[in-house]
């Protein structure tokens, strides 16, 4: 196949998804809303409830955004020293195992440890930091590998190994601690399943329902603007605390090797690792009556779980793939980037409503009726993830390397083919990995599209939650649980091929127009 | 090496979204296959889906099932079936609900059709639609449930309106009244007692702080943590609940005319049906006595609304509230609205 074509093909496509997922759905909601014109009589109000929920929604993403930021400092101290989770593949496989299990499963752990009166607050906080920290600590590891070494290592002599990464390195990974809090903070305020579980009532609960008690798109619009302005407020600090600290420069780190350890970190984050996983999961194994009941659950929900997995997957490839769409082309990426981190921003509730107004059409049933709606609603929902990765990775991709191309007259797009993507698909791959574990674990889009062909297994676990159907529940979540290995084994070959891929070619230069 | 890596790739992830675009054109709107339907289900799913599966066994028939979430029970599958009509492509062709009144409300809307199963000739009349728009069986009644251990009965509401009184406050917990059974619940209140005193109730009950869930499951979990005391919802999450070891017990509060609310399932088939003959076929199964019997000895426990399969499985009829399930649909739209404007604002 011409390479050529296969580029501008690559490119169509992935436009052409940018465009149904995260396009169309929210010109045809905002068309609808205007056809129908101002909320009507007895339609939502801005009252106390609504700002309480609000506020609780707040407060319980900005504390848990803070914890889990301070849970994931001895993760990233460990990705960090091991300068390239490259280095590590099973470090990798064991925080992208961590992260890929749906966090509903974690609280269902949890609910098994803790006692029924304990504070809902407090297991919804705890749940969802010792679920999200591998992200924080693989995006300020991967950092501290860039930046921050010799100022490490200049602290190292006057200073023990943590002391040194508090007051030496972390200081200077400003950036990246901001992008983390970012992704985090989005994440949890517009989550639903967790606090669901906990019993805890919060604005996507809200949202939600107004989405599912009204067949008007202005009653889920409406409401949802108090929201949207806390992410944009949100998002506006994060850009510019992106920009002040955009004079944080890269070190080359093969040219210094850390030369003491932090012997109680690691431990730390090993011991994070163990409760955030294995304790939970534990847990569940333990609380199976009988190895019968696994069994029995595949056979009853194997259509649901496949579906659910093979969907999430594909949105998570789909999402990494349009991200590279976006970035391959310059002039229109930065718009790409911030529609999608836009439109990914807004309530689960609001994107299932934006896919209903632009898919429930006659014309387009075959779509809204069959898993398109489903992949697409997924894409929706956290394209934003793998539109960024692709940017990221791209923008920082061996600068000198990328210049010298372009010199040498290579275009953008075989810039991305030849250079980036084969350069960078491990982190493509961990890019996808993260959007396919968001995508099994939505509940709040995934609830206003829904098809006749399956159900999203994160439906089914929540009816088993609320129908006390214990065995169902635990089986279910393990099987998940058994899910993520496979990827995360697969995380860990790419990881370890790519490693030596880069050994073999620091031996020849690799640039080929 | 590298371009051979991305010429394998590439056309995997092309030959992908081709796929996403040409799934679809298979099935066109008009055509549905004579032995398959699609069912919007909101009865439970652990429940729903063993009797449709008994069905599939016996008649060969392939269903698609559009389960609703547990928190937007049937309020989201009724606003779906809606608007799928006003989108001109009505897609389900069996709506199975756990509850009737929104039931008779999409009637009332003319989104349903006409259908006179055999199979429910041995039903009273009052759980058939005149026009025979839905049938209703299996009923489930509105009760309080309490944990004994906390909680002595003699301490529990005996009647619904009780429940709003200061001694209550801060202690009881109910489903979001825009959804399920709870929305028919309030709207049987406001039928019942009138306007006036329904909103009345409704601000009783929120300045005694009540914890509105957002389900009937999650009202029981709240007593079980001990967050709440008391907890307005259905029988069956309570037996559920029970069959979990949770120490729970209830008790059938009086509406004010003799008996709690009893709200049975009702079956109905959608208004353009693509597949008339076979949703018939499914009605008829649904609406049989033989599913009657197993959904009452099911973890759920419905009631029959057949008395004589009552006797056989010696189950009791719980004391009823004598309100007409169609003054109930007639008070929903006000009862809702003041939901919104008292509970939920």
């Amino acid at each position: 196949m011409n390479f050529r074509l296969l580029i501008v093909a690559l490119r169509g496509a992935s436009w052409g998804i940018f465009v149904l997922a995260m396009v169309w759905p929210a010109v045809a909601m905002l068309g609808r809303c205007v056809a129908q014109g101002e909320p009507p009589d007895g339609g939502f109000t801005f009252s106390s409830r609504q700002l309480g929920l609000l506020w609780r929604s707040l407060w319980l993403a900005a504390v848990t955004t803070g914890l889990c930021l301070i849970v994931s400092l001895p993760g990233a101290f460990v990705v960090g020293r091991l300068r390239r989770l490259s280095h590590r593949p099973l470090i990798a496989a064991l925080l992208m195992a961590m992260l890929l299990c749906p966090p509903t499963v974690y609280a269902f752990g949890w609910e098994r440890i803790l006692p029924a009166t304990f504070n809902a607050y407090a297991r919804c906080i705890g749940v969802w930091a010792l679920w999200a920290w591998p992200i924080p600590a693989m995006i300020i590891g991967a950092g501290w590998s860039r930046i921050g070494v010799s100022a490490y290592e200049a602290a190292l002599m006057e200073a023990s190994p943590t002391a040194a990464f508090f007051h030496a390195v972390i200081p200077v990974l400003r950036r990246h601690v901001a992008l983390s809090a970012l992704i985090l903070f989005v994440l949890y305020f517009n989550e639903y399943g967790v606090p669901h579980a906990c019993g805890l009532l919060v604005y996507p609960t809200e949202l939600l329902g107004w989405a599912a008690s009204s067949t008007r798109s202005i009653d889920t619009v409406w409401p949802s603007t108090l929201s949207i302005t806390v992410t944009a407020l949100a998002l506006a600090a994060m850009f510019f605390a992106w920009r002040r600290c955009a004079g944080d420069r890269d070190v080359d780190v093969t040219t210094i090797t850390p030369a003491h350890t932090g012997g109680g970190l690691a431990a730390v984050a090993i011991g994070c690792f163990a409760v955030s996983w294995l304790l939970p999961i534990g847990m569940l194994v333990a609380g199976l009556a009988s190895p019968g009941v696994i069994i029995e659950a595949f056979e009853t929900y194997a259509t649901d779980l496949i579906w659910s997995l093979c969907l999430a997957v594909l949105a998570g490839l789909a999402a990494v793939g349009m991200g590279l769409g976006l970035a391959a082309m310059r002039g229109a990426r930065t718009l790409g980037l911030c529609w999608a981190i836009a439109f990914g921003a807004l309530p689960g509730a609001l994107i299932g409503e934006a896919l209903v107004a632009g898919y429930n059409h006659a014309s387009l049933s075959w779509v809204y009726d069959n898993w398109p709606i489903i992949a697409l609603c997924y894409v929706s929902r956290f394209g934003w993830i793998g539109v960024l990765t692709a940017v990221l990775v791209t923008e920082t991709t061996s600068p000198d390397l990328i210049a010298q191309a372009r010199v040498d007259g290579a275009t953008w797009a075989s810039i991305l083919g030849r250079l980036q993507i084969p350069m960078n698909w491990p982190a493509l791959l961990c890019g996808a990995a993260v959007v396919t574990a968001m995508s099994v674990a939505d509940v709040a889009a995934s609830s206003l599209v829904r098809v006749p062909s399956f159900s999203p297994i994160a439906h089914v676990l929540m009816e088993k939650f609320h129908r006390f159907e214990d065995g169902m529940l635990i089986s279910l979540s393990l099987w998940l649980v058994i899910a993520t290995i496979l990827p995360a084994l697969l995380l860990m070959l790419a990881v370890r091929n790519q490693y030596r891929e880069c050994q073999r070619a620091v031996q020849k230069p690799a640039i080929q127009r | 090496m590298q371009d051979n890596m991305f010429r394998r790739v590439a056309p995997i992830y092309l030959a992908v979204a081709g796929l996403v675009a040409a799934t679809g054109c298979e099935r066109k709107p008009d055509a549905a296959p004579q032995n398959r339907l699609v069912v919007y289900c909101s009865v439970d799913e652990a429940f729903g889906r063993v009797m449709l599966k008994v069905f599939k066994a016996k008649t060969g028939i392939d269903l698609d099932i559009v389960f609703d979430s547990e928190a937007g029970k049937t309020t989201g599958l009724i606003n779906k079936i809606i608007a799928e009509a006003a989108a001109g492509r009505p897609r389900a062709d069996v709506f199975w609900s756990s509850e009737l009144f929104n039931t008779i409300l999409l009637a009332r809307r003319g989104l349903l059709e006409p259908y006179d199963s055999p199979a429910a000739a041995d039903i009273p009349s009052r759980f058939r639609d005149p026009k025979h728009c839905w049938t209703s069986t299996a009923a489930r009644a509105r009760v309080l449930t309490f944990d004994p251990t906390r909680v002595s009965e003699g301490e529990v509401p005996e009647r619904w309106e009780q429940l709003a009184e200061p001694r209550f406050a801060g202690q009881t917990a109910f489903a979001n009244p825009l959804f399920g059974t709870t929305r028919g619940h309030v709207a049987a209140m406001f039928a019942l007692w009138g306007p006036e005193r329904g909103r009345a109730f409704l601000t009783r009950l929120r300045d005694n702080g009540g914890y509105i869930a957002d389900s009937n499951g999650a009202t029981v979990r709240a007593v079980i943590g001990g967050r709440a005391d008391l907890a307005a919802t259905d029988t069956d999450d309570v037996w559920v609940a029970q069959r979990s070891r949770a120490s729970l017990d209830l008790v059938y509060p009086d509406m004010g005319d003799g008996g709690t609310l009893l709200i049975p399932c009702s079956v109905a088939i959608v208004k353009g049906s693509r597949n008339l003959e076979t949703a018939r076929k499914l009605v008829d199964f649904l609406v049989s006595a033989e599913v009657e019997r197993m959904l009452a000895q099911s973890d759920s426990r419905n009631i029959p609304v057949r008395r004589e399969l009552r006797g056989k499985l010696g189950i009791q009829w719980p004391p009823e509230s004598k309100i007409s399930f169609d003054a109930v649909a007639d008070a929903m739209d006000e009862a809702t609205a003041a939901v919104r404007e008292i509970l939920i604002r």
